[in-house]
Order: structure tokens, then sequence, then C-alpha cells
């Protein structure tokens, strides 16, 4: 076990994480509002796209940000009108969602770009260095010399926890989660509430997106988000609902990633087939689901319908 | 003195059922006003138009001489009027703060909840009005009475002039009770008006200045508490004409089919549900239990039809022991159970009425052989069945989705009487259903009986048990406080045992 | 939020159930018409389009045969979830079942020598058996853990995907430059009926499943109580239905179709296990079922819609350039109506009202 914290394992870890710690809170925000959000996949993909779409045409990354925030809240509109509006079925929608994105996504690389498979390159988000952090070692050379993705991903659970737990809005949102009935006896207004939380999730969603192709490559490639929505989802459930657990959680599913990719430096010589790593976080959030791992309980209303019905 | 509260003519209609007709009460401020009445009396539909949840058909409201509209809940709350329901809202994983702000939350500049400032004002309330909390608790953490103290400052945290408790008593024990009652005496002396709904005639008689009776939406009369008795409340609440029954009693009474001893039932957090529960069900007789709903009637039905069957004592079928059998037993060898809620419990609405007509007799012949189900036994089975018991539409492969509440129940009945039943359960079985239904069930539970079986019938409904039982037992607490003849009781003494649990010979 | 997450499927069930079948007509014709303003947007006639489309699909003997072909793993994949969706079991690991089950088969029919006919019927029933089997570890956890089926179904898509990943390459890897098992042994292909085109024995397996499928759950004990639970899973119980026992046998069956698909395709089209060879078949059995209101013979008119989709679309892109990925799309557009199911209840209920006026 030579090198486990090595420095490419952590920067590994750091990079690959980024992308599925957005998306976690991307889902955590909309479940814990009582709004099952399965499509993260989807938004993902095609916040991917829209990101390096954005770029593409204009030279400029942070036009790229601002596509893929714009399409996730599209997606998510979407969602929310046929889930809280017309109280469809919240599960089927958020998969209709991740075809419809396989298929828009696909459709329109290849329309654009005449050949499928990716984009050519395109301009990525620029690096930012902080001066004082230099001197630091290791961490400094970690923190430092990162894109603003991976600032914003960090400062999340922060931002989250804050958000829902000591701001009016993030506690309606919770209570729209809880017992929607009660939130709507005190004047609540469940409907807009669900709607304003699930317009940030498409909006997370879309930036995780986002740093798929203008950070960790600089093109978009079909299909490039490969199974992260479901990680993060499976983030979701493991780390149970709340802000640092889900952050841990998509850390630990990020360094698992990044161990899977490092391995040759890492165990040199193991015999362990990577794809012992690949499967680890599924297999971990089953262990967890089946209670092996302590229970996991999500918000109370999440999944349901609210209909603001006489008795 | 104009009194604080008006409600006018006060008419609400559900369906077909007419829940409040024409009611008109008038609360004066600074008391403590008890609105009683039976289950369905219409107690809490006509509370909940007050706190703006329902919107009445026709009718008004005033506050202090002036009318006034409520839509919803938050218009109440506008006006001054605060609710604790019975079940409480409030939610778990929020502290008692949060819960009481909520909606109403105090700021700290422009983005943050100032919980400091909800706190103090929490606690300023606290102490004024006697209510201990302990306000960075979380709800879920906390003891019933506990929880009552917070949706009691929620109100108050809005400003409530006038707060409606519903049924407040029903989830506390006695001492708690005696803490309760002193809270809303200091409620009182600070001026707040109380409107108090409850169904228990000895706390009313305790704590309220006036009590307004309601009897089947009605209002039957309001009166000074000194004026009131229990027997006089009694009366009102359930008092009638003299009763017509159109069924002869039963011929004769046989040998006991189902011996229930010393039956006790607790709950998945170890509460005790009923105890100490005896009776006999005899051949040729029906069997009536009675009680306010909540008073363990549904468990002990679903422990004695085996569906919840964690309960110690003894049960015997016919002499021999079926104690904590699962139901599928239960009916392979002669009970037939008709469940509380017809359309959850008895019928998978999705199924047609031929589907339904043999669901729990499934797995044997003649409707199935080898796994195989026969569709020609079923369906002449199902035919007989709609043809014997007129159900409409008459037309077996309908989904009984569609059908009439009084058509699914004569489903359900159809299923299970026509079986070679000794011993029937029946849950409620005339709930929510119209005259011609009601009397339909009736009569079949009543040709079951001159059938020489057994009929153990759970009601909520004092007139029902006189119509049709030949012995009726009381439920009150989870006990059973008397077993009366059907034919020598009447309404008062079901009712005095109902509502307190005792017979009348306190004076 | 286990609870309630299959308590919105139980509703969307029941409408499911009793909806009439204009309601995924009328989806799909949305989609299409929607789907024009795409296709106007890469500067083609959309009617040309879709007559290119439809002879694509249907246009020649080959084309037709190609769609049948395609449509024969979708339609084994749709009865996977249709059975076990009738007991309310949401499994959308049929992806991961379907896997096992190919790589199952694969590895019987090149190990093991056996006569034709048996060989088959073996190797049939080998996927099966480990689709069943891998299933039955979601509906294990269900049943006795109270795991939500839709999370550990689709959690466990991606060990089957890295797993026969692995064997494919790492284990029993064939010289080649595509990674694949070795060549099944002659007898244990599924022939080709048709000279001249791909269509296998297989398309009588999937009439044979759609048949059984129906039987079972319209003509058995079994299948009436899985489909009791389905519907309401309180009554069942009252009437001493176990729930436990058919949520598993359910999710089971599932799994085994799942399975079955897997060996059909490697049986009758490629003749060994090649990395990746699904695109997504488990997958896209779900909407195949859920276009089919959960009916298991229109789950094979179903499945031959999304054949046409794909064989249609690539003759869309090999003659007017528009990309195949529109027709996911497309799906995508169909299923998002199907899961709005309350737009429609609501227009169609307008309707009636404005025909009575």
């Amino acid at each position: 076990m030579q090198n486990i914290f090595s420095e490419a394992l952590l920067a590994t870890t750091i990079n690959l994480s980024t992308p599925i710690i957005i998306a976690v809170f991307a889902g955590l925000i909309s479940e814990r509002s009582g709004v099952i959000n399965l499509a993260l996949e989807g938004m993902m993909l095609a916040g991917a796209c829209a990101a390096a779409l954005g770029s593409y045409f204009t030279g400029n990354p942070y036009i790229g940000l601002m596509a893929s925030i714009a399409i996730g809240m599209l997606m998510a509109l979407a969602h929310a009108y046929a889930t809280i509006t017309w109280r469809g079925d919240q599960i089927i929608s958020g998969l209709a969602l991740i075809v419809a994105s396989v298929g828009g996504t696909g459709f329109i690389l290849q329309l654009i770009f005449k050949h499928g498979g990716n984009t050519p390159d395109v301009t990525t988000l620029p690096r930012i260095i902080i001066p004082f952090l230099q001197n630091i070692p290791v961490l400094g050379v970690l923190i430092n010399k990162q894109t603003i993705l991976v600032y914003f991903a960090y400062l999340l659970p922060v931002l989250m926890y804050l958000f829902l737990y000591k701001t009016p809005l993030g506690m309606r949102i919770r209570a729209c989660g809880e017992d929607p009935r009660t939130a709507d006896t005190l004047g609540i207004n469940v409907y807009l509430t669900r709607y304003v939380a699930v317009l940030i999730s498409g909006a997370l969603a879309g930036l995780s997106g986002a740093y798929l192709s203008i950070v960790q490559l600089s093109k978009f490639q079909e299909n490039m988000s490969a199974g992260r929505g479901w990680i993060a989802i499976a983030a979701l459930i493991l780390g149970k609902w709340r802000p640092w657990s889900v952050f841990l959680a998509a850390l630990f599913f990020g360094f698992t990633d990044a161990i899977q990719l490092t391995m040759q430096v890492v165990f040199p010589d193991s015999k362990l087939p990577r794809e012992i790593f690949l499967s680890l976080p599924y297999i971990l959030t089953i262990l967890v689901l089946a209670g092996f791992v302590g229970k996991a309980i999500g918000p109370a209303a999440g999944g349901k319908p609210y209909e603001k019905e006489q008795l | 003195m104009t009194p604080i509260l008006e409600m006018r003519q006060i008419t609400k209609k559900f369906g077909n059922v007419l829940a409040n007709d024409s009611i008109s009460i008038s609360i004066k401020k600074g008391l403590i006003h008890a609105i009683i009445g039976e289950n369905g009396a219409g107690k809490t539909t006509l509370m909940n138009i007050l706190y703006g949840l329902y919107n009445p058909d026709s009718g008004t409201i005033s506050i202090n001489g002036e009318p006034i509209i409520i839509k919803n809940p938050s218009d109440a709350i506008k006006k001054g009027i605060g609710m604790i329901h019975q079940h409480f809202k409030l939610i778990p994983i929020f502290t008692v703060t949060q819960n009481i702000a909520l909606g109403t939350e105090i700021r700290k500049g422009l983005i943050f909840v100032n919980e400091k400032a909800e706190e103090i004002r929490v606690k300023e309330l606290s102490e004024r009005y006697g209510l201990e909390v302990d306000p960075g608790a979380f709800v879920s953490t906390l003891p019933v009475s506990v929880q009552q103290r917070v949706e009691i400052l929620k109100a108050l945290y809005r400003e409530a002039e006038i707060l409606i408790l519903d049924e407040p008593t029903s989830l506390l024990t006695p001492q708690e009770i005696k803490e309760f009652f002193e809270i809303l005496k200091v409620l009182q002396n600070q001026g707040k008006t109380i409107i108090f709904i409850s169904h228990k005639l000895e706390e009313v008689l305790e704590i309220s200045d006036e009590i307004t009776v309601l009897r089947g939406g009605k209002v039957i009369g309001t009166l000074p508490r000194k004026d009131a008795t229990e027997q006089l409340l009694a009366n009102m609440m359930v008092g009638r004409e003299v009763l017509f029954r159109p069924y002869k009693p039963s011929v004769v009474v046989g040998k006991p089919i189902l011996q229930v001893q010393n039956l006790w039932g607790k709950d998945r957090f170890g509460k005790v549900i009923f105890k100490n529960i005896s009776f006999e069900v005899r051949e040729g007789e029906i069997f009536g239990i009675i009680g306010v709903a909540g008073n363990g009637q549904t468990e002990l039905a679903l422990a004695l039809a085996g569906i919840f069957p964690e309960s110690s004592g003894k049960i015997f079928l016919d002499k021999k022991d079926i104690t904590n059998l699962k139901n599928r037993s239960l009916r392979n060898l002669g009970i037939g159970y008709i469940p509380e809620d017809r359309q959850k419990e008895g019928l998978v609405l999705g199924y047609s009425i031929e589907e339904n007509s043999f669901l729990g007799q499934h797995y044997n012949k003649p409707f199935s052989r080898n796994g195989l189900l026969d569709s020609d036994n079923i369906g002449t089975h199902a035919e007989k069945l709609v043809e014997e018991y007129d159900i409409r539409p008459p037309d077996t492969k309908l989904i009984t989705k569609n059908l009439s509440g009084g058509n699914q129940q004569k489903v359900i009945l159809a299923r299970e009487i026509s079986r070679d039943t000794r011993l029937i359960i029946a849950s409620q079985p005339t709930r929510g259903l119209d005259i011609g239904a009601t009397e339909f069930v009736h009569s079949e539970l009543v040709k079951a009986r001159d059938e020489r079986r057994g009929v153990l019938l759970f009601s909520l409904s004092i007139e029902e048990v006189l119509l049709i039982c030949t012995r009726i037992a009381v439920i009150y607490r989870g006990e059973i406080v008397g077993i009366l003849d059907a034919y020598r009781t009447n309404e008062i003494e079901i009712g005095l045992l109902m509502l307190r649990g005792k017979e009348n010979n306190v004076a | 939020m286990h609870k309630d997450m299959a308590k919105s499927s139980f509703s969307l069930r029941d409408w499911l159930e009793t909806t009439p079948i204009i309601v995924p007509v009328i989806a799909v014709i949305l989609a299409f018409a929607f789907g024009a303003l795409f296709i106007l947007a890469t500067g083609h006639n959309p009617i040309q389009a879709y007559v290119l489309f439809i002879r694509g699909a249907f246009g020649n003997t080959f084309n037709l045969m190609e769609t049948i072909t395609k449509s024969i793993p979708l339609t084994i994949a749709g009865l996977a979830f249709l059975f076990a969706y009738r007991c309310g079991v949401f499994n959308i690991g049929t992806e991961g079942q379907l896997l096992i089950g190919a790589i199952a088969a694969a590895l019987v029919g090149f190990l093991i020598k056996l006569p034709p006919v048996i060989h088959q019927i073996v190797l049939i029933l080998t996927g099966a058996v480990f689709g069943a089997l891998y299933a039955g570890i979601a509906g294990w956890l269900k049943a006795y853990r109270g795991v939500n089926e839709i999370l550990s179904t689709l959690m466990l898509n991606y060990p089957a995907i890295y797993l026969t990943h692995f064997l494919v390459v790492k284990v029993f890897k064939a010289p080649g430059v595509v990674p694949a098992t070795p060549l099944i042994n002659k007898s244990a292909e599924l022939p080709v009926i048709i000279p001249d085109t791909r269509l296998h024995a297989g398309i009588f397996i999937v009439i044979g499943l759609i048949f059984l499928v129906d039987f079972i759950l319209r003509k058995t004990v079994l299948g009436y109580e899985i489909r009791a639970v389905g519907f309401n899973p309180t009554a069942a119980a009252y009437s001493g239905i176990s729930i436990r026992k058919n949520v598993i046998i359910a999710i089971m069956i599932s799994g085994a179709l799942a399975g079955i698909a897997g060996s059909v395709e490697v049986m009758g089209l490629h003749h060994r296990f090649f990395d990746q060879f699904s695109p997504g078949y488990g997958f896209d059995g779900i909407s195949v079922s859920l276009v089919a209101l959960l009916n298991p013979f229109a789950t094979f008119f179903s499945a031959l819609f999304f054949g046409a989709m794909r064989t249609g679309s690539t003759e869309m892109q090999i003659f007017l350039e528009i990309p195949r990925q529109l027709m996911t799309l497309y799906q995508g557009i169909i299923l998002f109506f199907i899961a709005g199911q309350l737009i429609f209840i609501t227009f169609i209920r307008k309707i009636i009202r404005k025909r009575k006026e």
C-alpha cells in the first residue's frame, strides 16, 4: 500500500469528486422539498453539452457555465410541471428526462458537428491561483490552481447547510418535504416552494455537467456523464439526505473512482481487478440501504404529489 | 356583551352526508366553551370551517360583531383564531422554536433566520402562560403532553385570541390532563377564549363555562355549566324518539361459537391498546361492540380477525384454540371478515366484481385446482352472488372501482356471508352508506344470525346496535365496561358507558 | 422516502391498467409532432423524413426483418419489467439481469457440448436462472430489509456491467479485436428463419413468452395473488395473501425474463457475448412496457415500434443526415407524457364536458 495518499491520488480525487458533489446537492435540495429528482444523470449530460457548446460558440467558458445552468433549470421546470402541477409520477418523469437528454444531446452533437462522438476542443475554465496558498505543503498545491467550480463544490456543503437550516426559505423547503399539509396550514405555498427547490436542483445539476466538459475534459462526448448522476443518487442515500454526510459520501465515491484510475501507482502489485473498485460505490449503497450500515430514512413526504384538497 | 365569535346557520354537506345542518353558535369572550357530541355529530367539521380548512356551503361567521370571510387557515390566523388539532401538526425533525416560528420566521438581515430572537419570544410566551418547553428540543423527542404545549404556543405566537382545541385530552394520561386544565385556566386568566371539542362528559363538566351539544349535525342546545348534569348532557347527545325495530329478536340463542378470554393487545411501541377483553358470541346472536372511535375497538377487531395477532389471552372457536392464528387459517376455519375500510382493506378495487368475489378463498376448490384458476366455477359463483345480493350494475366483469359504496360493500358481504362461515366479524359495515344500503347490510346480518351463525359487529352507532344486536358490549379505553341486553337497555345507558366508562350510579 | 417512492408508482399502476390505448397513441403523435420541429432545425422536411422513417422500418423485407429482430430482446425485456410492475415492483435492473443471463448462456454455450434442441433449452434456462437469482437479491432486500427496489435494482446494474466486462475482457476473452467470449457451439444457436436476414428463431420464443406471461398473470393463482399485491397490498394481506412471497417470486420471474432476453440475443444474433452488446435493451424494456400500458400482447407491438425507431432512424440518418439520436429524444418525450398522466385525463375530461354542452 505504498503512496496511498500520494499527490496524484488526492488530486485525482478532488477532480473526480467535484461533479458528484455538485450533483448530490442538486439531488438533495429537490428531495428535501419532497420531489424525487432521478433525472440528475440527464441534467448532468445536458449541462455538459450546453457548457461545451456555449464555450465553443463564444470562446468564453463562463457563457458555457451559464448555458449549463439554463438547460438544467429548463429540464427541472419540465419535471416540476409534470410532477407538481400535474401530479405525475416523479420517477417516470425523471427517467423520461434522462432518455430525452441522451437523445437530445446526441442529436445536437451530430447536427452541429456532423460527426458523432464529441465536439472539438473548447475553451476550458481558467484555473485560479490564490497566492498565499502556494506556501502550504501538500494541501496548498491541491487547493490552489483549481477552477471556480471546484471551490464552489467544496463550499457547497457549507452553503447548503446554511441555506437549508438557517434561512426561512430553506426551512420551508424542508417542511414541505416532511409534512406538506402542516406547511400548508401555516400559510406556506407548497407548490411554489417545491418549484423553487426543483429549479435550484436543476441549476446545480446542469452545473455539475459543465464540470465534465469544460474542466475535466475540454470537450463534450456523447454519454459522458457515464452513470455519475446515478452515483450522485447513491451518495445522496448513503449520506442520508444530510448536507455534510452526502458531501462525504460524494467525496468517498470520487475517492474510489480515483483509486481505480491510479491503481498502477498505488497498488502496483495488486491482482485486484479495477472492476471491483468501480462496483464499490453501488455495493456500498446497497449495504447502507439494507441497514447493514445504519438506517436510511429520507424526507417523509418524498415522492408523494401534494394535493391541496379538502380532507 | 357582544360575543367574540358568532357562527350563524353554518351548513356543510359532504356528498349526501349533511355534516353541519344550519348550526348557529355564539361564543362569549374569555370563556371556556365546550362543544360536545358523539362521533359524527359535526363538531370537528364545524371547527374546521372556523379555521378555514373547509368552506361552508352557507352561513356566516362574525368576530366581535364584524362579519368575516375565512377562506383558508391563513385568514383564520390573521383574525386571531388558532387551532390545535387532535393529530398534531408538528414537524418531528424541527425544534420547538422552529415549529412555532415556521411561516412567520424572524429574519436577521436579509437572508438568515434569527433563531435567537425567536427563542426569546418563545420563552416569553412560555413563561407568561406557564407552558414549560425547551425551545431547542427536537419535537420528535418530546412526549405528547409537551408536544401539545408546543401546539398551543404556536397559536399564541401568532397572537391567537380564540383557541380551538380538538379532543385535546385524547392522548393524555390523567395526570397530564390535570396539568392541561391548569394551563387552560391560565390562558383564560390572560383573556383568551377557548373552544373545547370533546365527547368526554366528566372533563367537560370540570373545565367548561358553557356547553353546546351537537347531534346529527344540528345544535341541540347551549347551556351554562351550572345548569348541566351528566344525565342531561347524555340525554341531549344521544337521546332519540322511540326506536322502531323492524327485526324480530332471534329465535333461540345456542352454544358459544367464539370465546374470548382475557385478551390483551399492545401496539408496536409496547403501549397497551386493549386489556381484559372477555366475551362470548353464541349461535344465533349478533354481538355488538360499541365505543367512541379510538378506544381500542379497531385493534381488537384486527386481532380477532387474525391480522394483528399480537395479543395475549385465549380465543376459542367452537372450543378449538385459535389464539394467534393468522387470518388465512382463521378463514379456513370458518371465520368471515368484513373489514372497516372497504376500499383499502376489503376489496382490490382494480379487480372486477368476479375477481373480488373469491378473494381470500382463491387458493381453494372450487375456485382453483393445482394452482390454476377455474374460470367456470368462478364465473357461476360470481353470477350467483350478483343476483342474490342485487349488486348493481349486475356485470360481473365490471371493475369494482366504478361501483358505488353500497354496491362495493355488497360485494364484500356477498363474499363473506355466502360462504359457509360459522362466525362473521363485521367492522363498521355500514360506514358511509346510504339508508338503503345500510338496511340491506342489516338484513343480511340478521339473516346470518337466523341461520344460527354468529355475528360479531363492531359499530360506532348506538342506533345501529340497538337495531340489530342481541347483546351489546361497550368498550372504553380498551376495556369492556359493560355487556348489555339489547332489548332491555336504552341509548342513554349505552351513551353513558361510552362517554365515561361507568354506569350512571353516581349522582 | 422508500415507502413513498413505492406509493407514487402505485397510483400510476392503477391508471395504466385501466387507461384506454388512446393515451400512448396520443403521446406518440405528440412526440412526432413536437419532434418535427427538431427535424426542421436540421433543414429538412419532416414529412419527407417520416416517409424515410417508415421505409427504413418496414420498407422492404430486410428492413422489416431487422425491425422485428431488434424487437425480440425489447419485447422480452418489456415483459420482464411488466411482470414485476404488475406486482407493484419497479425493477429497473433489467439491464444488469439481462447481461448476467447473457454471459451465463454464452459461457455454457461454448464450454459444454450438448445435442441441438437440448442445448438451446439448457441455455435459455441458464439465462433464466441466473437472471432470476440476480434479481432475487433485490427481491430479498425488499421483502426482508425493506429496501426500495428502485434503488437496489438500479445499483445492481453496475456490478453486473463491470463483472461481465471483466469476464469477457480478462477471463474468457477469445482471440480477436473485439472483446468477446468464444463462439457458442453450433448446437446452441438459434437458427435464422428467413434467409438473407438476421431474423432468428428467437421470435418464436418471444411469442411463447408473451402467451406464457399472459397465462400466468390471468389464469393462475400465482398471477392472481401477484396482481392483487400490485393493486392493493393491504387488501391482499387482509385476505391471507403473503406479500413477501409474491414480491420475491415476481421479481425473480422478472429477472428470469430479462436473463432470457440476454441469452436469446446471444443465441440468435451474436452467438457469443461481446462486450457492450446491449445498447440498453434492458433500460428500453421499461419504456416499451410503459408505452404498452403493461399489457403482454401490446408489449410486442410497443417493442416493434421501438425497434422501428431504431431502424427507421438509421435510414433517416443515412439519407438525410438526420441524427439517429433524435429517436431517443422521441422516446423521452413519449415517456414524459406518460408520466404526466393527469394531463390526458384532464384534457379528455374537458373534451367530454364540452361535448355535453
